[in-house]
């Protein structure tokens, strides 16, 4: 309510402002502007249209016949009007003071252009609202009077425009009385298909519906365009129209002359940023973006771009009463976990986001409505889901409860990928629509589920591609860690469905606190195609001992499925130099022996896993380093090694029905293995110190028969010495 | 005894909701009449402004308009006095007599639906016409493709249209076929080229130029870089990447490759049979290259804007500006000091692609559809056909033009007349 009131004032203001230096008509250029009104336009501009009309009312009484006053006493008062019937006396009394002026000052078009404004606030009087256009446009083209053309010619492109929107996206049921429910896609056993099946089985879509009204609205802002080309509001309404037909190209030539004048708002090439984006050119939209950013005013940028929209409630609240730097941080933070892949020259998850601003503002933000785009309801589900996929409009319906939505169309949105499914009601031609039925509370609840969602974006699928195992070591100071980073990639994989013979996949590390992510290994490989096997890769770096966001990706530029990702967060681990610890465990393939005394993994003649999927059966290594054991009298360190095996869930994926039903009972009952603690293994050890910080041990495991499902891999190293325990663990899975 | 008749409408007999009712339906409806009679040059210059050629078009709309509200009228009326039959002169009648309620009602309904009917279709053909030059209509025959169209290549009897989903190759016969798709995987394509030795496929992606058989099997990169442009001749092919230029001969790793630097960013090219050179155009001039020998630069003409795409006949060559239309330059007179071109700037709204059919030029021109160009001895535009739905790439071979169209995610053959 604040934002309405706020933006209102605001928009009067700047309405006054703006008019009162610009609307000046030539014929009455010579004439002084009546002092009364210069003061009641500096009252109005203050947002005290009170005291401005009791100005121009005295104004009134001693000039009846000035034609400014009589059209600023009405412009303001319709300006304070809302759609309706509750302030026709207020806009009968605008229409007397405008036709009035209309007699007075007849080569003017700006009293008939007010008086359309006033027939388009009251309703069915839009027909009428257009002949007043239409004479208005009549007069100012007479009188040459460029910015006035400008001005009709987008009310009357507003007009036509608000009646294609009412048309397009048009579905007609099957059947006679039946009718599109909103309460039934969000209540009963149907809810989940009930919006898919009565589009596809229950309704057509009407081709060409609103074709002839979105023809006459890009005229009519063209026109206007070509009698004032610095015309904001044209060049948006043209843009509109150009990108429902995803003319991108033509959008963004119009957009060109107008980014050069200090004058343009952000909205100008917020929209030229969201042609280049859907053009593909992502370097040249995100110039755009960030122009438009700098053009917007602090409190826009913070109201607009902060992530309070794309949070689950609680992180919202949280999100807002952080300071500016904390902020700043977490934004650095979530774009950075967005972007699909750093090694692209883009961050596609912000632009996605960018783009989905600038198409709600320019689809949704409606000064006669005094909207917002991205605070109405379907600005809020664009940002959150992005465009809808499927969009389905259905004629108003005197069928559907309560009554109060009889006469609004209903718009239908649907996300195939997704399942969601978003109903909006409206009036028709007026830009405006809310949630229907209990659809607001639907919208909470897919919020708290998947409050943004980038499953638009090609590259996306590219995360959680990439098999990783991190493994924590000890540095070369206590300050420092050794982070092991195995990856595996699937070659076979990415290159399977493309045709070329030979491909150049680049495999990035980064590492760093998240946010501020660090490249800190890169490489090219070639690879002869077909692809036959996995490839491995394996980084050891020494980081600070913090928590380390590690992330790991590989792409090759030429192929769209060639690229995979992984990112994981590292807490830093409770080392200290002198207490007896125990590093990560490494799961590993033994390649070459093992020397007698190792220093390190890199000595260990093991390969590292990425993937911690172990197949039925399979031998596999795991290796970890011991800290801090005390050595005896002869320089040795010893201590026992115990492993235990745990399995924590079985997979029964690949399970019937009835399977699943008599596994989980037998896991209540006890009867399986679950939660079965199992001696992996248990022996001593006995090493000469030779002068190092650590002791890697190795052992060699095969999990036999042990069904399919998520296991705990624990060891425990008891010091001979101090008789101290210290403990390490490792999630595995095994699968078929 | 009977009634008797009554000429006008009997409004104490309405109901007060009913007479609103037509009161205001009546107002709607008459209000852009009235404007229409008493206001004419204002109500019809919006028209005339974008529509030159039609300059009747209101007249002839308020026509309609006229003939449909009698038509409606009188389909009331009809009813009414049928109604009046049925009601055996009235006396079996409702409420609502026949002559006193239900003929001025039915009449006055019958009136405004045909004027808004009349109005509706004026509107539609208003759309739907061209705004300049005659509305053509050719044969054309559709093949559906697998994605969105973003360019076209023809050599002898194939075409290869590269798509966002890699590229189809097609025959180039009067019933296309689909014969295969090519480059299946490959990411950002963008141009397509087709060379007569062994039928080999070139494709142009942001990444890379890559090769291979048009048929089938793996194709190989050929030159590292975003390529921007791209031309075949009989011998090798001309690409562009950024400001370079480059000329590939021969294929595979017995290939050479020979490059100049252009002014600016290279947006197009194409190879001209009847100068055996190479034209390519950046966003300020076009380029004439000789790939005989080295390759060299032969002339160079500025361009008003930056070039879309570059046709070329035995008389002419015309580039396509988006935008800001259509330029062409006579080729026996591009040798002088100052050579200005024929430019068509208005129609169509922005130009995607242009081709030659004899002294024709083909223009590709988005929603508006294909447009047909005569340059001499005035330039102007002849006429265009919306048979397009969004008309974005063409090219021409023997008479016959291929449009791509993304409006249906098709290529079309269209036969010129």
């Amino acid at each position: 309510m604040r934002h309405r009131q706020f933006s209102f004032l605001i928009s009067l203001a700047a309405l006054v402002t703006l008019d009162a230096c610009a609307s000046v008509h030539p014929a009455s250029e010579s004439a002084a502007q009546n002092p009364m009104v210069t003061v009641a336009l500096q009252k109005a501009a203050a947002g005290d249209t009170l005291a401005a009309l009791a100005i121009l009312d005295s104004a009134n009484k001693l000039s009846p016949r000035n034609g400014d006053v009589l059209y600023w006493r009405g412009k303001i008062l319709t300006s304070t009007t809302a759609l309706g019937f509750t302030d026709i006396p207020r806009n009968i009394l605008a229409w007397h003071l405008l036709s009035r002026g209309a007699e007075v000052d007849p080569d003017n078009p700006r009293y008939f252009t007010e008086m359309g404004r006033i027939r388009l606030r009251t309703p069915l009087m839009r027909i009428e609202a257009e002949r007043l256009f239409r004479k208005a446009l009549g007069v100012a083209e007479r009188s040459k009077d460029a910015k006035q053309i400008a001005e009709v010619c987008f009310e009357l492109g507003q007009v036509k425009e608000r009646r294609f929107d009412t048309g397009r996206d048009r579905y007609h049921p099957n059947t006679p009385g039946i009718f599109f429910d909103p309460d039934q896609a969000t209540e009963g056993p149907t809810a989940p298909t009930y919006v898919k099946e009565f589009l596809s089985q229950r309704s057509y879509p009407i081709e060409k519906a609103g074709f002839t009204d979105r023809s006459e609205a890009e005229e009519y802002y063209r026109r206007g365009l070509d009698a004032l080309p610095t015309s904001e509001n044209n060049a948006m309404g043209l843009m509109r129209v150009l990108y429902y037909q995803q003319r991108y190209q033509e959008m963004r030539d119009v957009a060109t002359p107008l980014l050069n004048l200090p004058v343009t708002t952000a909205r100008i090439p917020m929209t030229a940023a969201l042609a280049e984006y859907r053009l593909g050119r992502l370097p040249d939209a995100r110039l755009l973006f960030e122009d438009a950013i700098r053009r917007m005013p602090q409190e826009q940028r913070e109201d607009e771009l902060g992530l309070q929209r794309i949070v689950r409630v609680s992180d919202a609240a949280l999100y807002t009463s952080l300071t500016d730097a904390d902020r700043a941080r977490t934004d650095s933070a979530h774009w950075e976990g967005a972007d699909p892949l750093i090694s692209t020259p883009e961050n596609e998850g912000r632009l996605e986001f960018l783009a989905r601003l600038a198409y709600v503002d320019m689809r949704f933000t409606d000064g006669d409505m005094r909207q917002i785009g991205w605070h109405t309801d379907r600005g809020i589900v664009v940002i959150r889901y992005g465009e809808p996929p499927v969009v389905a409009a259905f004629a108003a319906s005197g069928d559907v409860d309560p009554p109060d939505n009889n006469a609004k169309t209903i718009t239908v949105w649907y996300y195939p990928h997704s399942k969601l499914q978003f109903v909006f009601m409206g009036p028709p031609a007026m830009n405006y629509a809310t949630f229907a039925g209990n659809f607001r509370g639907y919208a909470e609840q897919m919020r708290e589920d998947a409050p943004f969602l980038l499953d638009n974006i090609p590259s996306v699928l590219a995360i959680d591609s990439i098999p990783v195992q991190v493994a924590r070591l000890h540095g070369k100071n206590s300050s420092s860690l050794r982070l092991l980073v195995a990856a595996t990639v699937n070659a076979r994989e990415m290159y399977a469905k493309s045709e070329i013979d030979q491909g150049e996949l680049e495999f990035s590390l980064r590492l760093g606190r998240s946010g501020y992510l660090k490249l800190v290994a890169t490489d090219t490989q070639k690879l002869k195609l077909p692809a036959t096997t996995e490839l491995n890769k394996l980084w050891i770096k020494e980081v600070p001992m913090t928590d380390v966001r590690v992330r790991v990706e590989a792409r090759d530029a030429s192929v769209a499925s060639a690229a995979g990702r992984s990112q994981t967060d590292i807490a830093a681990p409770p080392f200290t130099s002198s207490s007896f610890s125990l590093s990560d465990i490494v799961v590993a393939d033994r390649e070459s022996p093992s020397p007698e005394i190792m220093h390190g993994f890199e000595e260990s003649g093991l390969r590292a896993r990425g993937s911690l999927t172990l197949k039925k059966r399979e031998t596999f290594s795991i290796y970890w380093e011991s800290y801090g054991l005390k050595p005896n009298a002869d320089g040795r360190v010893s201590g026992s090694v115990r492993v235990a095996i745990t399995l924590l869930e079985i997979d029964r994926t690949k399970s019937s029905q009835p399977r699943l039903l008599l596994g989980a009972l037998a896991d209540l009952v006890g009867v399986t293995r679950l939660g079965d603690q199992t001696l992996g293994a248990q022996y001593k050890f006995s090493e000469v110190l030779a002068k190092r910080d650590r002791i890697p041990l190795i052992q060699q495991f095969n999990l036999s028969d042990a069904p399919s499902g998520r296991y705990r891999l624990e060891v425990f190293v008891t010091d001979d010495v101090t008789k101290q325990v210290a403990h390490t663990e490792r999630t595995l899975y095994v699968r078929d | 005894m009977n009634k008797p008749l009554e000429p006008t409408v009997n409004f104490a007999k309405l109901s007060p909701g009913r007479l609103a009712a037509v009161a205001t339906l009546f107002y709607a409806a008459a209000s852009p009449m009235v404007e229409a009679l008493y206001a004419q040059p204002t109500g019809s210059a919006a028209v005339q402004t974008v529509q030159p050629q039609r300059k009747n078009s209101s007249e002839a709309s308020n026509t309609s308009k006229l003939k449909y509200l009698l038509i409606g009228a009188g389909t009331g009326a009809l009813l009414a006095t049928a109604y009046y039959g049925f009601s055996n002169g009235g006396k079996t009648a409702s409420s609502c007599g026949p002559l006193n309620c239900a003929l001025p009602y039915l009449s006055i309904t019958g009136g405004l639906i045909g004027l808004f009917s009349a109005k509706d279709l004026a509107a539609t053909r208003r759309a739907e016409a061209p705004r300049i030059g005659a509305s053509l209509n050719f044969a054309t025959v559709e093949l559906p493709l697998i994605s969105t169209p973003l360019g076209l290549a023809i050599r002898d009897t194939l075409i290869a249209v590269v798509t966002d989903s890699g590229a189809q190759i097609v025959s180039a016969s009067g019933k296309p076929l689909a014969l295969r798709r090519r480059g299946i995987g490959l990411s950002d394509l963008r141009q397509v080229a087709l060379r007569p030795s062994g039928a080999q496929l070139l494709i142009g992606t942001g990444v890379a130029l890559w090769e291979g058989s048009a048929g089938a099997g793996q194709l190989s990169r050929a030159y590292d870089g975003p390529i921007d442009a791209l031309a075949t001749d009989d011998i090798g092919v001309l690409g562009a990447s950024g400001s370079t230029v480059f000329y590939r001969r021969g294929e595979g790793a017995a290939a050479t490759t020979d490059s100049i630097r252009a002014d600016a960013a290279v947006t197009a090219a194409t190879f001209d049979k009847t100068s055996n050179h190479f034209w390519v155009a950046s966003d300020s001039s076009l380029i004439e290259v000789d790939a005989t020998g080295a390759l060299k630069v032969i002339r160079k003409v500025p361009l008003p804007a930056k070039a879309l795409s570059i046709a070329v006949s035995t008389e002419w060559i015309a580039v396509a500006m988006g935008s800001d239309g259509v330029a062409a330059w006579r080729r026996d007179g591009m040798s002088a000091p100052v050579v200005t071109p024929v430019r068509i700037r208005d129609e169509p709204r922005f130009a995607f692609d242009a081709a030659f059919v004899g002294s024709d030029l083909y223009v590709a021109g988005g929603v508006d559809g294909l447009f047909q160009l005569s340059l001499s001895p005035i330039a102007h535009v002849v006429g265009s056909s919306r048979q397009i739905r969004y008309a974005t790439s063409l090219r021409s071979e023997n008479g016959v033009l291929w449009v791509g169209d993304r409006g249906r995610k098709s290529l079309i053959r269209v036969t010129t007349p």
